[in-house]
């Protein structure tokens, strides 16, 4: 049994730093680029990872980091095998949650709602822009399936490798998912746990003076 | 990615139950120096099995499961009180490694709670009293104010709110996975079979 006292303590606070409505844009989507803009000027590592927690058909969940590819006004977008577990999970059951965590800036953002496929067109030019090596890798692996060796998984590159001397065409098996978000939570860490958390919940209809989300504070 | 040394994973090197090897990779976490190396990206499902994500600190982990705790009535909570099927990942970025667990949460005892609660800062003990988790508040000042009554109520030993406490996820499959070079990484995955764990090699 580890001791929870010897365990590291959060030291993270590097200075407290409140969120407030007024700090926030209208449009979540314009201030989760914000804060991505942030990660990158602060040079997080990979600020464009994020846990993706999908569900089978009985609700159960399971979770893996992804890259986010593209953010528009239509959502968040990933590629992955369409065959992969998230890829049947997401098939079965099409919701999901994402978050990111940006431990140097003591920010979280988490939002959920339905994921669809993107267009053929729109994988087809994502896959376009991949390196070789990366486009191999997508014919060679039957992704979450169990293998017998890595050597299986070499033999099977240097075979594809083969058999596309020029430019590799994407597999109808890999592709785009794009996230619509109904709820996307700003979180910033505050001293003494009292941290500040921001909540935009899309409305079914446009509000009065037009607004598209409800923002509410959640008690930490 | 492309400047680090492409490291293997082979089942020898591997621990032969989930646990033993999670410690090795915790440890070398810790010793990288990465900065809240116990943050885990824990999902839950609602009662439609709609999926939601979030970070939590783990803290602690033994041959049973992997401890975190919260407030009973948050958002997570009130998943896991319906669902009790859970799963996290761990990213260490710094080590191109990431850990997946997925299985089920049951309740701390209350003794587990307790010895944890009482080890924290007073502040953060104040600060479970203060907040009714992930509830709508209408401003922060809510919040300070319930900080400042907690303050007062108790002013010396802060005892656990009964509100608040652990959950221990015990997994069924764990998965280790170390990026390599042609995002040709390398995935083992063990399984639960009754009191042992099978092991395998997946298709990254």
């Amino acid at each position: 049994m580890t001791d929870p006292r010897t365990m590291r303590a959060p030291t993270g606070f590097h200075e407290d730093r409140p969120l407030d409505r007024e700090d926030l844009l209208g449009d979540p989507i314009e201030q989760f680029r914000r804060w991505l803009a942030d990660a990158e000027a602060a040079e997080v590592p990979l600020p464009n990872a994020m846990a993706l927690a999908t569900a089978d058909a009985e609700g159960r969940p399971s979770v893996r980091n992804v890259l986010l590819r593209g953010v528009d006004e239509r959502g968040f977008e990933f590629f992955t095998n369409y065959d992969s577990r998230k890829g049947r999970q997401l098939a079965a059951n099409p919701h999901a949650g994402l978050v990111f965590l940006w431990k140097e800036l003591d920010r979280q953002v988490s939002l959920n709602g339905p994921v669809a496929r993107t267009s053929a067109t729109e994988s087809d030019a994502y896959f376009a822009t991949r390196p070789r090596d990366a486009q191999l890798g997508a014919w060679a692996s039957n992704q979450s399936e169990v293998l017998a060796g890595r050597g299986e998984l070499e033999e099977r590159l240097a075979e594809v490798g083969a058999r596309f001397p020029g430019a590799v065409p994407r597999p109808e098996h890999w592709g785009g998912f794009l996230l619509t978000p109904v709820a996307i939570e700003f979180w910033q860490g505050r001293r003494h746990r009292l941290h500040d958390r921001l909540r935009f919940t899309a409305l079914a209809r446009t509000g009065t003076t037009g607004e598209r989300w409800r923002v509410e504070r959640l008690s930490p | 990615m492309s400047e680090k040394p492409d490291l293997g994973l082979e089942p020898d090197d591997l621990g032969p139950d989930p646990m033993s090897q999670f410690r090795r990779w915790f440890e070398d976490a810790e010793a990288e120096g990465i900065h809240l190396a116990n943050a885990v990206a824990l999902a839950t499902t609602d009662a439609q099995g709609r999926p939601s994500a979030r970070h939590v600190l783990l803290r602690a982990f033994d041959e049973e499961g992997f401890v975190f705790y919260t407030n009973y009535e948050s958002g997570k909570a009130r998943d896991l009180e319906e669902n009790p099927r859970a799963a996290f990942t761990l990213l260490w970025r710094e080590l191109d490694r990431q850990v997946c667990v997925s299985g089920r949460a049951r309740r701390t005892s209350e003794t587990e709670s307790d010895a944890y609660f009482a080890a924290r800062p007073r502040e953060a003990q104040l600060g479970a009293w203060a907040s009714p988790q992930s509830s709508v508040i209408a401003e922060r000042d809510a919040l300070m104010i319930g900080f400042s009554e907690a303050d007062e109520r108790f002013p010396d030993r802060v005892p656990r709110p009964p509100h608040w406490g652990g959950y221990r996820l015990l997994p069924q499959t764990v998965e280790f996975w170390q990026a390599r070079a042609f995002r040709l990484h390398d995935r083992i995955r063990y399984v639960r079979q009754d009191r042992d764990w099978r092991q395998e090699r997946l298709a990254p």
